[in-house]
């Protein structure tokens, strides 16, 4: 069975010791964690601070799925795109030190971007090939997000960045709402299947969120189960993933106890 | 602020016209200077120059070869007469436990020797000495727990090696000799001060709180050494402002 998890700042505590105990005492086993977010410390992650954030993960038996560290990787200007890239290279060493399964980001919005997807993606793969070197050296993963209004937005892209950089240690986190629009989430089964099926040997870890949509396409987030999104058809395809991190996005923490039985069925 | 520059960053100049690069980096502000690549010219004439241009010479880049019983003399007289206390071992191969072991016994070994001659041991790092070599150590722990040199610390080495260097400075303290002061990207990449993403403003001011000396190592040389010292300067005087 997957693990179930949670990200971490949609919780509040002012150190890990808090913050965990938190997330641990509802339920969740797993989390992806921002430093920056959750404790305003920012990368590379000092020494000690590491230590303490160790501590408390094996006190409370939480597995860092992800740490979070999203940049812009595809922005048009060299000199801010390499400050974003090197940004991300400094977050390894604490991902490291926690074994966490990867550091995971997005690819920059497509208006950030500069606008032109074909333009933007080799910028992308620049990039994110130097993000896989230092990954590499460091024996981390890395974990990109497709994102529907990000450079990388599709399943074709996906796999088109996956093989130009050409390293094992580059994985997908998976956010199926994310990857949705109003044209493919009318067969969610269907695009759901596509997906896993082309993500399934490089999936690191998943996101659980909801959404409705507004009445300009947007995906503005709805408590789990009161959205559009059709969550048995997503989680039946990964329910024999052993050990996948399901990471809840948006939780609203008093509806977590109940959300997780929810999904356990759902998962058995 | 006075601040120094490791010649090897005008390696170009310095092949060409020796005199004339020290005069370069005088002209640009520079107060001190750190050698590099042994004695050639003669420690006397290279110190006649410095003398010349108002530069002291801070620390010379000596390599370990130059601390062997057949040239360990040489190398402390050569220092005496550069007026020069600081000797900086500028990297070594330490990539098994046996290389290491070696090193770290002939560094235990000159040290006192080198002391009593009024010359301080240090040692300048890249990034490998802070991921395990080919037996598993960390190179730089190692030289910090079974050695009492004093560390020259490359804040862009360190940098790129996923460490925090103005942590690194808060931690080793009075191990510490200087720094180089050198930006860049991530992988190696280097470029002049202020133009890469290192934390040269952070790590200017904790060596500014700290009083520890400066030393300016950018090794581009785009479009040529001297032109980049020159930037380099210009950012750290932006930086007192």
């Amino acid at each position: 069975m997957p693990v179930l998890g949670a990200r971490a700042h949609d919780y509040r505590g002012s150190s890990p010791e808090e913050l965990f105990g938190k997330i641990a005492g509802d339920g969740f086993r797993a989390i992806q964690l921002a430093f920056p977010k959750s404790f305003g410390v920012s990368y590379p992650v000092p020494e000690t601070f590491i230590e303490e954030t160790a501590a408390a993960l094996e006190k409370h038996r939480i597995h860092l799925a992800v740490v979070g560290c999203y940049i812009d990787p595809a922005l048009p200007d060299r000199q801010k795109n390499r400050e974003q890239v090197d940004k991300f290279i400094t977050a390894l060493p604490a991902a490291k030190a926690l074994k966490a399964g990867c550091v995971g980001t997005e690819t920059t919005n497509l208006e950030k971007a500069g606008g032109n997807r074909r333009a933007a993606m080799p910028v992308l793969i620049d990039s994110v090939k130097r993000m896989a070197d230092a990954a590499e050296k460091w024996g981390v993963d890395i974990g990109i997000e497709p994102v529907y209004a990000h450079v990388m937005h599709n399943v074709e892209e996906t796999l088109e960045v996956m093989e130009k950089v050409g390293s094992s240690r580059v994985k997908i986190i998976w956010d199926a709402v994310n990857m949705l629009s109003v044209d493919t989430a009318h067969d969610q089964p269907g695009f759901f299947r596509m997906c896993y099926d082309a993500f399934r040997d490089r999936l690191v870890a998943m996101h659980l969120k909801d959404f409705v949509f507004d009445e300009k396409g947007n995906k503005p987030s709805a408590p789990l189960f009161e959205g559009k999104l059709n969550v048995e058809a997503l989680l039946s395809l990964v329910k024999n993933r052993e050990g996948l991190p399901i990471l809840r996005e948006e939780a609203i923490p008093e509806r977590s106890v109940r959300e997780i039985a929810a999904i356990q069925e759902i998962l058995k | 602020m006075a601040y120094g520059v490791q010649m090897y960053s005008l390696r170009d100049a310095v092949a060409a016209d020796y005199k004339q690069a020290l005069f370069t980096v005088a002209g640009q502000g520079y107060k001190m200077v750190e050698l590099f690549g042994g004695m050639n010219p003669d420690a006397k004439t290279i110190r006649k120059w410095a003398d010349e241009a108002g530069l002291v010479i801070s620390g010379t880049h000596t390599g370990a070869a130059s601390l062997t019983a057949e040239n360990l003399q040489q190398t402390i007289e050569d220092h005496h007469v550069l007026g020069c206390n600081l000797l900086i071992i500028p990297g070594h191969d330490l990539s098994t436990k046996e290389k290491l072991d070696a090193f770290i016994e002939q560094m235990n070994g000159v040290q006192p020797i080198l002391e009593q001659a009024g010359i301080i041991l240090c040692y300048h790092n890249h990034s490998h000495e802070f991921y395990p070599n080919e037996d598993g150590q960390i190179i730089y722990d190692q030289l910090l727990s079974r050695t009492s040199m004093k560390l020259e610390l490359d804040t862009y080495w360190a940098y790129n090696a996923g460490k925090d260097p103005v942590e690194m400075m808060e931690q080793l303290k009075d191990r510490l000799c200087a720094i180089h002061l050198k930006d860049g990207f991530m992988g190696g990449e280097g470029m002049p001060l202020g133009q890469g993403t290192a934390p040269v403003k952070k790590v200017w001011q904790k060596a500014r709180e700290m009083n520890l000396p400066m030393i300016v190592e950018s090794e581009t040389q785009r479009p040529d050494g001297p032109a980049e010292t020159g930037e380099c300067m210009k950012y750290l005087r932006s930086l007192e402002d």
